[in-house]
């Protein structure tokens, strides 16, 4: 009887997902839904959005190792994340990189690079890139800021961290800082979408 | 004595010069084929009223497809030499990285020409304004003719016939 409810909410569970990634391109309100994932952590366990049980919203950073202009941002990353962790607004960050390609992606030097940069966040490797494609995440570094809306994670900012990755002190908009302070004081987000160069992420066919 | 003393003076001297000059003239070259800009210098470079296309083909080393086509573009210059066509090279590396990373791509590729490294780190501001479709992604290649008010930007690899195809 168990296990026949537990095979029925897989099977719901799995509806649901299917449902929404038929909805991934669509847009509620004219904003874009993301779904919940399940990935790798450099620390061996699984991650979810699911797991922060009370989480109100989540910066996520699409980064890797190789590319230099990710190897800006580790520090910035981690000050993110000591802010508003607690406030509810954890970061995580994901890496979609073909490690076909970029030898230096694998998921040992993920768990290298998370040591030597002192991360305290997790850092989830998306190995069939499906997060990315997900997310429309394009290159490294991408920043996203989701927020839960009715029961469904909503995309309130895309673009780049700041406004300058190689120079940090000349930072003018902390774009990423700003959407999350707006949305936490009940604010319409004042720049919801900025462009930014970055490595492509390249996607296998 | 004293004179014994000098020649071995002058010696050293024109030893020391000569290693000068060769310290120089190498920081020169450096100089010569890399000029860092600033977006609204570059964008003078392609946009003027004489009947020239120009292919502003932004890349940078890390970028795997970008380095890819490079040498195409080279032939496409070369091939084009007397045409009014003229290509010009945007490295989007970091300043930072460039005597690493851009100057021997640049060697190995065989640009002669200079690349200009645009130094214009809020990218939101310039991308737009090349144009309001483009992600930022690279490769990317810009075709303009202000006089024929010709104007496409190509964010995908291009090839020697495909450089073609795309002129105005």
């Amino acid at each position: 009887m168990k296990f026949k409810t537990k095979l029925i909410q897989a099977k719901l569970g799995l509806l649901i997902i299917a449902t929404f990634s038929l909805f991934t391109s669509f847009k509620i309100h004219n904003q874009s839904v993301v779904v919940d994932f399940s990935l790798k952590n450099v620390d061996g366990n699984m991650v979810s959005l699911s797991d922060y049980k009370s989480a109100k919203g989540f910066i996520i950073i699409f980064t890797c190792n190789h590319c230099p202009f990710a190897k800006l941002y580790p520090k910035r990353l981690n000050a993110l994340n000591k802010k508003y962790n607690k406030l509810g607004v954890p970061l995580l960050a994901i890496s979609s990189t073909d490690t076909l390609i970029f030898e230096e992606d694998t998921f040992d030097k993920m768990v290298k690079k998370s040591r030597s940069e002192k991360f305290n966040f997790p850092y989830l490797i998306d190995v069939n890139q499906m997060v990315a494609k997900n997310f429309k995440a394009e290159k490294t570094p991408h920043a996203f800021v989701i927020w839960k809306d009715n029961g469904a994670w909503v995309i309130k900012y895309n673009g780049a961290i700041d406004d300058n990755g190689a120079e940090p002190s000349k930072v003018k908009e902390k774009y990423v800082e700003k959407a999350v302070d707006a949305i936490l004081q009940g604010k319409e987000v004042p720049v919801k979408e900025t462009k930014s160069v970055g490595c492509q992420i390249h996607f296998r066919g | 004595m004293i004179f014994i003393g000098s020649t071995r003076c002058v010696k050293q001297f024109l030893l020391f010069s000569i290693f000068l000059s060769i310290l120089f003239s190498s920081s020169e070259l450096l100089a010569q084929n890399i000029e860092v800009v600033r977006f609204k210098d570059l964008e003078k470079k392609f946009t003027n009223s004489s009947d020239t296309t120009y292919i502003v083909n932004f890349f940078a080393s890390w970028c795997a497809p970008c380095v890819q086509e490079l040498p195409a573009f080279v032939s496409f210059a070369d091939a084009h030499q007397k045409d009014a066509i003229k290509v010009i090279f945007v490295s989007l590396d970091l300043k930072k990285d460039y005597k690493k990373t851009l100057s021997p791509l640049i060697i190995k590729t065989n640009i002669r020409q200079i690349v200009f490294l645009l130094n214009e780190p809020v990218a939101d501001t310039w991308i737009n304004q090349i144009d309001k479709n483009w992600s930022g992604s690279i490769p990317a290649t810009l075709f303009i003719n202000s006089k024929r008010q010709y104007q496409r930007l190509i964010a995908e690899s291009l090839n020697f016939e495909t450089l073609n195809k795309l002129l105005p």
